[in-house]
């Protein structure tokens, strides 16, 4: 095993804002997740207006997740869902999932997703640091 | 008196080492190796030249003939590990490196025992492998047989063969060195949660400013992603002491590791609370890479 110079010299690239180059990929497709599919843009103007209300929800657990979705909306509108919902017609964005039938009070990925972002947006990050996160452990 | 003297010098004269036996050879020896993610492929072989031979059949080589890509003792090709050439399946091992050409295609062969003059070329069906190519033509013209790898994948690389203007390109193929990840919940636990990181900049001789870094669970795989203002992720790669590897991940998959400066954790309480990057004699006098706890571990 040797030592690898150049490996140290691309995280400090990255991290320094350098060129995407570094990374062998495009910036664009960095921040939006180069191997899940691209996230979306939020919406402007997106609101929870159609995330299910709580009575709704019947799923006691369930409904704490849906409160989180409720308070960030402009953030999950820019979140690609990778449970697969994402290629249906009508489906825009993770948030989809949680408004009208609310298909996420069933889905594992959608609720762990959820979960993630309004943790990660909590702690402070970026749209685009939610998102890299959101692809390393739902990626798949 | 000048009798012994005259004795001692003609001892030295004949104790004196005769010269190394001429080594020159028409086709010298070389060696080509490359490694792929932990695999050496290896091939040896000696180096025929035109010197002003027809190239091509009844010149160089004969079609309906077997022959060593090389001279003197036959050319081996060499894996550490098993490998794929031209999609068929090899084992490590040593082989010698056999070809039969038509006016169509050329037929590739390993045969088992490494060890053959190029006078003593086994019967096809002695061969452990045999595949076949149709070589390309290139537009210039190579006086020395050459083999390099001009291509090198995260998966595997390419053996080229050439040789006048004849060009054969083989596609070998790797076993990943490492397992699927298959950490538990159980096991990553004590490293989840939030985490701020710091790299050393060698070129400024100074810290890089704090960043925040999750430490999630994926797939059986620890990864943190940092978001700085190019969000990125890398992996934490156990190792059996203990320690971890740091893997850089692209594309959702680990393109490389940093082997030289193990990660360690260090636990409080069956929680890690810090960690960094070995610091290593030669690489330098201090860690290039730290983390520091930020808050609690996500429920």
């Amino acid at each position: 095993m040797g030592s690898s110079p150049n490996s140290r010299r691309r995280f400090l690239h990255l991290l320094l804002g350098g060129l995407a180059a570094a990374a062998g990929l495009p910036r664009r497709a960095l921040a939006r997740g180069a191997f899940a599919g691209p996230h979306p843009e939020p919406r402007p103007g997106i609101t929870a207006a159609r995330v299910l209300k709580a009575e709704q929800v019947e799923d006691p657990k369930i409904r704490v997740i849906f409160d989180k979705v409720r308070e960030i909306p402009q953030v999950v509108d820019g979140i690609r869902c990778n449970c697969g919902c994402a290629d249906l017609e009508g489906f825009y964005s993770l948030l989809s999932c949680y408004e009208d039938k609310g298909m996420a009070q069933h889905c594992l990925v959608c609720q762990g997703q959820a979960t993630l972002v309004h943790e990660l947006h909590k702690k402070g990050w970026s749209l685009n640091g939610i998102r890299t996160a959101i692809d390393a452990k739902f990626g798949g | 008196m000048i009798t012994h003297r005259l004795s001692v010098l003609a001892l030295a004269i004949v104790a004196i080492p005769s010269p190394a036996p001429a080594q020159v050879r028409l086709s010298e020896a070389s060696v080509i190796s490359q490694t792929v993610d932990g695999t050496v492929i290896t091939v040896s072989y000696s180096r025929p030249q035109l010197r002003g031979r027809p190239p091509g059949p009844d010149g160089v080589y004969h079609h309906e003939h077997m022959w060593t890509p090389g001279a003197n003792w036959a050319t081996t090709l060499e894996a550490s590990r098993p490998i794929t050439l031209n999609g068929k399946a090899v084992a490590a091992g040593k082989y010698s490196f056999w070809i039969e050409t038509s006016a169509k295609d050329w037929t590739f062969h390993l045969h088992p025992e490494p060890r053959l003059f190029h006078t003593a070329a086994p019967k096809p069906t002695a061969m452990k492998h045999s595949f076949t190519v149709t070589p390309e033509r290139a537009a210039e013209s190579v006086e020395m047989l050459t083999f390099d790898f001009p291509e090198v994948r995260r998966d595997g690389a390419t053996l080229r063969f050439r040789w006048a203007k004849v060009v054969v390109p083989l596609r070998i193929e790797v076993e990943p060195s490492r397992k699927n990840a298959d950490m538990t919940a159980q096991q990553a636990g004590p490293y989840l949660g939030g985490w701020t990181i710091q790299l050393y900049d060698e070129s400024k001789n100074q810290n890089t400013p704090e960043m925040k870094m999750e430490m999630l669970l994926s797939g059986g795989a620890l990864r943190g992603v940092v978001d700085g203002p190019q969000p990125w992720t890398m992996e934490f790669i156990p190792e059996p002491d203990g320690t971890f590897l740091l893997g850089f991940v692209e594309g959702g998959k680990v393109v490389e590791v940093e082997t030289a400066t193990p990660i360690v954790f260090e636990l409080e309480n069956g929680r890690a609370t810090r960690w960094y990057a070995k610091v290593v004699k030669g690489i330098g006098d201090k860690s290039w890479i730290w983390g520091t706890r930020r808050q609690s571990a996500p429920p």
